[in-house]
């Protein structure tokens, strides 16, 4: 094993064309059923709208759809699937910041009243909304993918140092929203 | 895992179950986006050829016959004062400042210009190569001295691929990598760490990259520093000028810095508890002849971290004036980089994690003082993504400020000069990548 991919990729099978392809396509479906609602909750979190969500998914099936001659390692898929999804996310969130040139770190004005109204659930929701695109992917892939600081480092193709940090920074900005304090954390 | 921690994994388990609704996306609309992304894909190829289309209509006009031109004479052409160079881009200045500076001579080493729609490499020479890359986006690339380039670029997914091209830049073969890649001073060799914990190098002249040695561990493996020309030789007493030292880091299965290993020729030899054993090495370099006192021979990198995210780095070598092998300083201030070819200076970076770099400095060898520093005091200042050094003394560096990159020079005592045009940009993806001369990105 040397590590090389040819140019060309794909593997030569001894089935007619038609029917590998056939193959192929009831491989890539039952994977995409099996797959499709968890996706779709990982970038519904990431984007905070449902339109939007479903629109990432679509694009990531895509784009997997494209490549899904040249993985090799099928065990990987759910990590490979999931950077499409948080990689193109951060790319649909910078093109939208070029256009609109918008700050993130605007608090929505209705987040107080959502503490009252609907809860301190909705409330931290609403806070994770405002988070910086990278912070908030390592806060979903943390806290709702259950992901390891390694796995986050390589979804999001940052260094577990940077993982460290970028967490870091975003519990201390929801708890100084939140209006908690560390000293409150520790009773 | 705090009570807030667990408020909030509880706060985005709430928000999903009850606002996400099941869909259902069917084979055939996943199909038809595939093909709308694969005619974008192709689009922008075409896009390129209607553009150099566009250039060569208007050059041909410039050879027709001057009758056929307009009989309008030139329009007098006016006087441009020079504008005086700013402050800011003078020697002792210690601001990250990129606006107004003044133009320099051409870059003296390759860059990769990502400003139009397809990756161009622009040489010393004057030539361009626009790249046929299998994937779009390009983090960095060197030139090895057969003329191929060796592009690190990354699939929609997030791996990093190393993609060797051609002369005329088109890829003829893709490897997998965990990371980025090195070469040698002489641009004879290129090494990276595949997938597998293998040591890949590519050899001008030589087709295909081979497997140089494996190095033990179940996590990631990076290969930091690359030196020799030869890997596969076959050590010869006396020998001289053969042979490679490779220097590799690995990573433990849970991310963290693991032992680091030497490989020279194809031995894998550990480094732990040697003087070399740095958390992160950064780079070696040797100069001189070792039979003569002006030889010398220095390892840079980080040594520790401190509360787990603050490295302090230590630069080890030959001290010149006592001849003795020791720590010739230590900082915890700044993560050092990459060492001129002359082995007289250092390139250190701030220690600030993540994004552009908001400080860059460069440290005398000899007094083992900053020669100069510069850094971002004020969030309109601006930011440095890659720097290589162009000569002994200066580096070529992509900066960005104000929503625009340029590729800047930075001379031997720290003056800024720009040596490409302006163009606009997001601070994620630079615009201009200098040539690696050590490593990548």
């Amino acid at each position: 094993m040397n590590g090389t991919m040819t140019a060309t990729g794909g593997s030569v099978g001894l089935r007619p064309r038609e029917e590998r392809a056939a193959a192929r396509d009831a491989d890539f479906t039952a994977y995409m059923r099996s797959r499709q609602p968890s996706l779709l909750r990982t970038a519904y979190l990431l984007t905070g709208d449902l339109a939007g969500a479903e629109d990432l998914v679509q694009d990531a099936f895509a784009k997997l759809y494209l490549s899904w001659d040249k993985i090799r390692d099928r065990e990987s898929l759910d990590g490979y699937v999931r950077r499409i999804v948080v990689n193109e996310h951060n790319s649909l969130w910078r093109r939208a910041w070029k256009r609109r040139e918008r700050s993130s770190d605007a608090v929505p004005d209705t987040a107080v009243l959502d503490t009252y109204e609907d809860g301190e659930a909705r409330a931290l929701w609403r806070f994770v909304e405002t988070l910086p695109p990278r912070q908030r992917a390592v806060v979903v892939l943390r806290y709702y993918e259950d992901l390891s600081e390694a796995e986050i480092a390589a979804t999001l193709g940052i260094s577990t140092g940077t993982v460290k940090s970028q967490a870091s920074r975003a519990l201390a900005t929801l708890r100084e929203r939140a209006g908690r304090t560390d000293r409150e954390e520790e009773r | 895992m705090t009570d807030f921690e667990q408020e909030l994994r509880a706060s985005l388990s709430r928000r999903v179950e009850g606002g996400v609704p099941p869909t259902s996306l069917d084979l055939a609309t996943v199909r038809g986006r595939a093909r709308r992304i694969e005619r974008r894909r192709h689009g922008i190829v075409a896009g390129v050829a209607a553009a150099v289309a566009a250039v060569v209509v208007p050059g041909s006009l410039a050879l027709a016959p001057a009758f056929e031109r307009s009989d309008v004479p030139p329009a007098p052409q006016p006087t441009f004062t020079p504008a005086p160079t700013p402050d800011h881009a003078l020697a002792g200045d210690a601001s990250l400042d990129f606006r107004d500076l003044p133009t320099g001579p051409d870059p003296t080493i390759g860059y990769l210009d990502l400003s139009g729609q397809e990756p161009v490499v622009r040489e010393p020479s004057g030539n361009e190569t626009v790249l046929e890359l299998e994937n779009p986006t390009p983090f960095g690339y060197t030139a090895l001295n057969d003329g191929r380039y060796v592009v690190l670029t990354r699939l929609d997914g997030g791996s990093w691929l190393v993609e060797v091209t051609d002369t005329s830049g088109t890829t003829q073969q893709v490897y997998e990598t965990t990371d980025g890649l090195s070469v040698d001073p002489t641009h004879t060799q290129v090494a990276w760490a595949s997938d597998e914990g293998e040591v890949m190098v590519l050899t001008a002249g030589v087709e295909e990259a081979r497997v140089l040695a494996e190095v033990p561990g179940d996590g990631r493996v990076d290969v930091t520093d690359l030196d020799g020309t030869d890997c596969f030789a076959t050590p010869e007493p006396g020998g001289e000028g053969t042979g490679c030292v490779v220097h590799v880091g690995t990573y433990t299965a849970d991310g963290y810095p693991g032992p680091g290993y030497l490989v020279a020729g194809q031995e894998v030899v550990p480094l732990e508890g040697t003087t070399e054993e740095f958390l992160r090495h950064a780079d070696s370099v040797t100069a001189g002849d070792p039979q003569e006192t002006s030889w010398t021979s220095y390892s840079a990198g980080i040594r520790e971290l401190v509360d787990q995210t603050n490295p302090c780095s230590e630069v080890y070598g030959v001290d010149e004036q006592s001849r003795e092998s020791g720590v010739l300083f230590e900082t915890c201030d700044h993560v050092p980089d990459a060492f001129s070819p002359d082995a007289r200076s250092l390139l250190l970076w701030g220690t600030e994690d993540g994004g552009a770099h908001s400080r860059i400095g460069v440290v005398d060898m000899e007094t083992r003082a900053l020669r100069w520093e510069r850094t971002a005091t004020d969030p309109r200042m601006g930011r440095v993504a890659h720097a290589a050094w162009e000569g002994d003394g200066s580096l070529l560096a992509s900066a960005f400020q104000g929503g625009r990159w340029q590729l800047v020079r930075f001379s031997a005592d720290g003056a800024i000069e720009r040596v490409s045009g302006q163009v606009l940009g997001d601070e994620v993806d630079a615009a201009f990548i200098p040539e690696a001369q050590h490593s990548a990105p």
